[in-house]
């Protein structure tokens, strides 16, 4: 391999796993705080692009002009915001009408909220069969440095992925309410009982989760161009098995999951012959060799079962 | 208690009677069967497929150019072989049918031909082009489409001889459609004199190919061959170009389509892609059937196959009159009497079948994008030169 | 017993009337007088139902019986009509899944969401060993239940370690592996294009792909295997039953509600986990032998992840652990489709309606699994 198929596939690799990351920090959030898996988490993803195509339709309608930077602005804010209400309509209608019963019902009910969720966007989206070609909502120039060209929209992924990540962790770590997560996190009763309202915790929770992967939907649009109704059930798998290689729970671990799971998968296609046929494969065996091996995930800490 | 029981009991069962009762009603007229993706991801398609048979036997029941009236049985066979085969056993229980024709998919007509087979019902397969669905050379199975294997064969030679490619790397989306399609364009190719250098299959569904064809650029082959359908060629196409290959792109019938234009946007252009069949306008029969359609004022457009719907109508029309003029009107007579065609006029041109079933009238044309559009390649106003898309 | 038969009965007579009511508007108009009955029924005759219902559970035998009876003259009945014989062939497939499905994640508790693998598994067995090696058809089905145990106990091994939401995304990854093992192993599997022309079986002599032939009525060759399916569903159906009600069932649900606890009462997990794993397996393993005796042709697309959630819907709707709830789910979600072909792209959000619905306002399912009371000696009518 020359440095110069190197270096791009690097950022190849790069911008799959920022967005694999991007996913799998949701997941690890419900699960640490709220200790649900949400299997619909992945439908949050693909309706975040579809929010995007459709307001962006709105707003270019309205005046906005495609490929500038207040429509793109617009665009993301309104992401964000659809992405929180559909966290908190899952929380309220799915998530906690459930509590108490065993996990493997909440499990299946947010399976089939997903295919619900699914199937709707396929039916009343116009012609939603067919993927949807997606706005270019930022018009920028690839750059070319040497051999290596670099796509701009990557260049914007990541660097958009790393504001949201490192808010979020500000968020979790130094502001008041984000202590409260964490004390609902380690112990909710406990944090009960200090007055913290577990209820609110969770709500933010779901919304701040799936927020992130509403703009991680924007982002799959912006990249590829291209956005379907099915896109979720990956995006759930890839960002679920990202967070469980990191350690379910772990917000950095999801993060170096989820930049892992990209490197490991553009490595398969790039140096085993016809690696694209078993990209999935290898990558769902190493899945599953890390559960096997190590339950917790590469950076989880060790865990006891509660009796 | 038991009274009330028995009571609710009985008014269900008289409603249910009375339902029963109205619906039952005998017809004379000879049933014809029809079986397409009515619903699922090619419900477009054979909707189109399904007006234009009524049509035919519309136009061909107000002519009185036949002794019979004829009536289509409508199923759907939703694209896929498990509803197919609910399907195709809903038309064989059906006793006054005594044809069928239809299907889309390769998968759904592999799937039903050894049934209708077994219960000697003929099938004129219209617009299903996998080449093993005549394998059998069973009486009953008859196709008016020609078949993928003539399609690749001659884009493999006209990439080789006519636009001198050497060296080819090919994609597949592993299904049965693009893996046969490739692998059919590889052997023709390989034939004419060009080497494969390398050969990747995808997911359909995925979307990230930059990996891959990092890699395949780093090989540089002259031209790259795509088996499979519109939304992975279209994103192939637009990550090319992102990473800046030019070198030509080939693929088959199943990415032409607008929805391959509107998502490689910009990049589409210069896309080479052959097909069965040639443009409506450019056939014998096109205009009339464009017009009567329009006239017909369906609430769907008749989409890109909807002639070969019309002409196999026709052709089973035709043939069952045949096998009414010699003796009885089974299955087994007509099945024959379609296998017998011979020189009938469609719209598509002179139809003859040949003793494996396949039409002996082949159709194939190479197109290109052309801003936002499909164009014949006869007509383009690019061409390829030197193993690159240049304007004339 | 008269009121069994008499019940039973009546049920049989409401398919016949759904199978040959052929507008959709009737079809629903019957079934909301149906629900309406039941309804009615349940509010105004309590007893009488609740005297069915025990006369149900005290007589199971009378009821299978009956209901093995009735269903042999289900093909007269339809008058061969392949359609709807092929639409209760499928129905008793998917039955037969639930219940080997049922018997892992209902009863065991352990989660599987890539359960269309065995089927594929199974299948794949039979296609491969009778279209390629020549195989007759009734060794290779017992092969592809073993085959399927096989895969059963090695997805069994990594569950060991891991459980709840790990086993979920586990047995997805299975499940989306094996399609791709198939989709990429062509020299065995046939590739994409799968697996053409699989040779119906014979027996006795008899073509099972040939039609019925009674002098006084012809059977379409769906019904050779409607009886061949019904044999086994009874068979299978004994079976769980038994498996259930033994002292591993047993095991299986205290492990399911405590695993440490179970654990600390000295069972053995490690074998329970496996076993169970393997009999649920098997039974999928054994539905897609026949499946692909039945359609002689399959491909890895037929085995995706929306037959695994199919599966999931049927034993959701029918009730966790329920063993008449499994089969009754199987048999609606298959069935009660078909009238509404009309409506085949609501198909998918259908099953997924049912499973939110089913699991936030009736999580117990259509026929709850009655928890068992001990009363060994009591004779009968004293309770």
């Amino acid at each position: 391999m020359s440095g110069e198929v190197f270096f791009q596939q690097f950022l190849n690799a790069l911008g799959l796993g920022i967005m694999y990351a991007l996913i799998a920090v949701g997941f690890t959030l419900f699960f640490g705080v709220i200790e649900v898996v949400n299997f619909a988490h992945g439908e949050v993803f693909m309706m975040g692009a579809f929010v995007a195509l459709i307001v962006s339709g709105i707003l270019v309608a309205a005046g906005f002009t495609m490929g500038s930077l207040p429509l793109f602005v617009a665009v993301l804010v309104a992401v964000l915001i659809a992405g929180g209400i559909i966290g908190v309509l899952l929380e309220k209608f799915i998530v906690r009408p459930m509590r108490g019963a065993p996990d493997i019902m909440t499990l299946l009910i947010t399976l089939g909220i997903s295919i619900v969720m699914r199937e709707a966007v396929m039916l009343l989206v116009p012609n939603g069969r067919n993927p949807q070609p997606f706005p270019n909502l930022m018009d920028l120039d690839s750059i070319q440095i040497g051999g290596v060209l670099i796509k701009p929209e990557a260049i914007l992924s990541i660097v958009l992925s790393a504001i949201l990540i490192g808010g979020l962790a500000y968020i979790i770590e130094k502001t008041t309410f984000g202590r409260y997560i964490r004390a609902t996190a380690q112990d909710r009763e406990a944090a009960m009982m200090m007055g913290i309202n577990v209820k609110k915790v969770f709500i933010v929770t779901l919304a701040l989760g799936s927020a992130l992967g509403a703009v991680a939907g924007l982002m799959n649009g912006l990249s590829y161009g291209i956005i379907k109704f099915d896109m979720g059930f990956a995006a759930s798998i890839k960002g679920f098995a990202a967070a469980v290689v990191g350690g379910l729970g772990n917000v950095y671990g999801a993060i170096a999951g989820g930049l892992l799971l990209g490197f490991l998968e553009i490595l398969v296609v790039s140096v085993i012959p016809d690696g694209s046929s078993y990209q999935d494969i290898v990558s769902f065996i190493i899945v599953i060799m890390c559960l096997v091996f190590r339950p917790a995930g590469i950076f989880g800490e060790r865990a006891y079962e509660k009796v | 208690m038991k009274k009330k029981f028995l009571f609710v009991l009985a008014m269900l069962t008289t409603v249910v009677m009375l339902v029963t009762g109205c619906g039952a009603k005998k017809s004379d007229t000879i049933k014809i069967g029809f079986i397409g993706p009515l619903t699922g991801g090619n419900a477009a398609t054979g909707i189109g497929l399904k007006n234009s048979a009524e049509l035919a036997i519309r136009e061909a029941n107000a002519s009185g150019k036949y002794k019979h009236k004829f009536e289509l049985v409508v199923v759907d066979d939703g694209g896929n072989p498990s509803t197919a085969v609910s399907a195709a056993n809903k038309l064989i229980a059906n006793k006054d049918i005594v044809a069928v024709f239809g299907h889309f998919n390769s998968g759904a007509a592999l799937a039903t031909v050894p049934i209708f087979h077994k219960n000697s019902m003929p099938i004129l397969v219209t617009a299903a082009i996998h080449p093993d669905i005549t394998k059998g050379k069973y009486k009953e199975v008859t196709r008016i489409m020609t078949a993928a294997n003539v399609q690749n064969e001659f884009a493999g030679k006209m990439a080789v001889k006519d636009w001198g490619i050497k060296t080819i790397a090919l994609i597949n989306d592993k299904t049965d459609y693009g893996k046969t399609n490739a692998d059919q364009f590889a052997d023709a190719a390989k034939q004419n004199g060009a080497t494969i250098i390398s050969e990747d299959g995808i997911s359909v569904g995925q979307q990230d190919f930059s990996a891959l064809l990092t890699k395949i650029k780093a090989e540089n082959p002259e031209a790259i061959y795509f088996g499979g359908v519109a939304t992975e060629a279209a994103l192939l196409k637009r990550q090319m170009a992102d990473l800046n290959m030019n070198c030509l792109f080939i693929s088959d019938s199943g990415i032409i389509s607008d929805t391959f234009n509107k998502i490689a946007g910009s990049s589409a252009a210069g896309m080479i892609a052959f097909n069965i069949g040639k443009p409506l306008e450019d056939l014998p029969g096109g205009k009339a059937f464009e017009k009567s359609y329009a006239e017909a004022k369906f609430a769907e457009p008749h989409e890109a196959y909807g002639h070969f719907a019309y002409d196999s109508a026709n052709v089973v029309m035709a043939a069952i009159e045949k096998a009414g003029e010699k003796g009885a009107i089974t299955r087994s007579s007509v099945a024959t009497a379609i296998r017998a065609t011979k020189d009938f006029p469609c719209i598509i041109g002179k139809t003859t079948f040949d003793e494996r079933g396949e039409n002996t009238l082949k159709l194939i044309t190479p197109y290109i994008s052309e801003g936002g559009k499909w164009v014949p390649y006869y007509k383009a106003t690019t061409q390829v030169v030197n193993k690159k898309v240049v304007k004339k | 017993m008269i009121k069994i038969l008499l019940t039973e009965i009546i049920g049989y007579i409401l398919f016949l009337f759904f199978v040959y009511v052929e507008d959709p508007i009737a079809v629903a108009g019957v079934m909301a007088a149906f629900i309406v009955a039941v309804v009615f029924l349940k509010k105004k005759c309590g007893e009488l139902v609740k005297d069915l219902e025990k006369a149900y559970a005290d007589n199971l035998g009378q009821v299978g019986i009956i209901a093995v009876v009735l269903a042999v003259t289900m093909p007269f009945s339809l008058m061969g009509d392949a359609y709807w014989l092929q639409v209760l062939n499928f129905s008793i497939l998917y039955a037969i899944m639930a219940l080997g499905l049922n018997f892992m994640t209902g009863r065991a508790g352990m989660i599987c969401l890539g359960y269309a693998a065995f089927i594929a598994i199974g299948a794949y067995t039979v296609g491969i060993l009778t279209l390629k090696a020549g195989i007759s058809f009734w060794l290779a089905l017992p092969l592809a239940g073993l085959f399927a145990s096989i895969f059963g106990v090695i997805l069994g091994l990594p569950a060991l370690r891991v459980k709840g939401h790990y086993l979920a995304l586990v047995t997805i990854a299975f499940g989306l592996i094996v399609q791709q093992l198939l989709l990429n192993l062509e020299n065995i599997t046939g590739g994409t294009n799968g697996l053409i022309n699989i040779p119906s079986p014979h027996f006795m002599g008899i073509d099972m792909g040939a039609n019925l032939d009674f002098g006084f009525m012809s059977l379409s060759y769906q019904a050779n295997f409607y009886y061949l399916c019904l044999l086994i569903l009874a068979i299978t159906t004994i079976l769980i039953y038994r498996f259930s009600n033994s002292l591993f069932g047993l095991a299986l649900n205290a492990m399911r509600e405590d695993q440490l606890a179970a654990q600390c009462y000295g069972m053995n997990i490690t074998r329970y986990k496996l076993l169970a794993f393997a009999i649920g397996a098997f039974f999928g393993g054994i539905s897609g032998g026949l499946y692909a005796a039945m359609i002689n042709f399959i491909a890895p697309e037929n085995f995706g992840y929306s037959m695994s959630i199919l599966v999931i819907s049927m034993i959701i709707l029918g009730g966790l652990d329920s063993i008449p709830g499994a089969i009754i789910g199987a048999f609606f979600l298959t069935i009660f489709p078909e009238k509404f072909r009309a409506f085949e792209d609501y198909r998918v959000m259908f099953y997924g309606i049912i499973i939110v619905l089913c699991l936030l306002f009736m999580r117990e399912g259509l026929l709850p699994f009655k928890h068992r009371i001990f009363k060994p000696s009591i004779p009968k009518g004293e309770n």
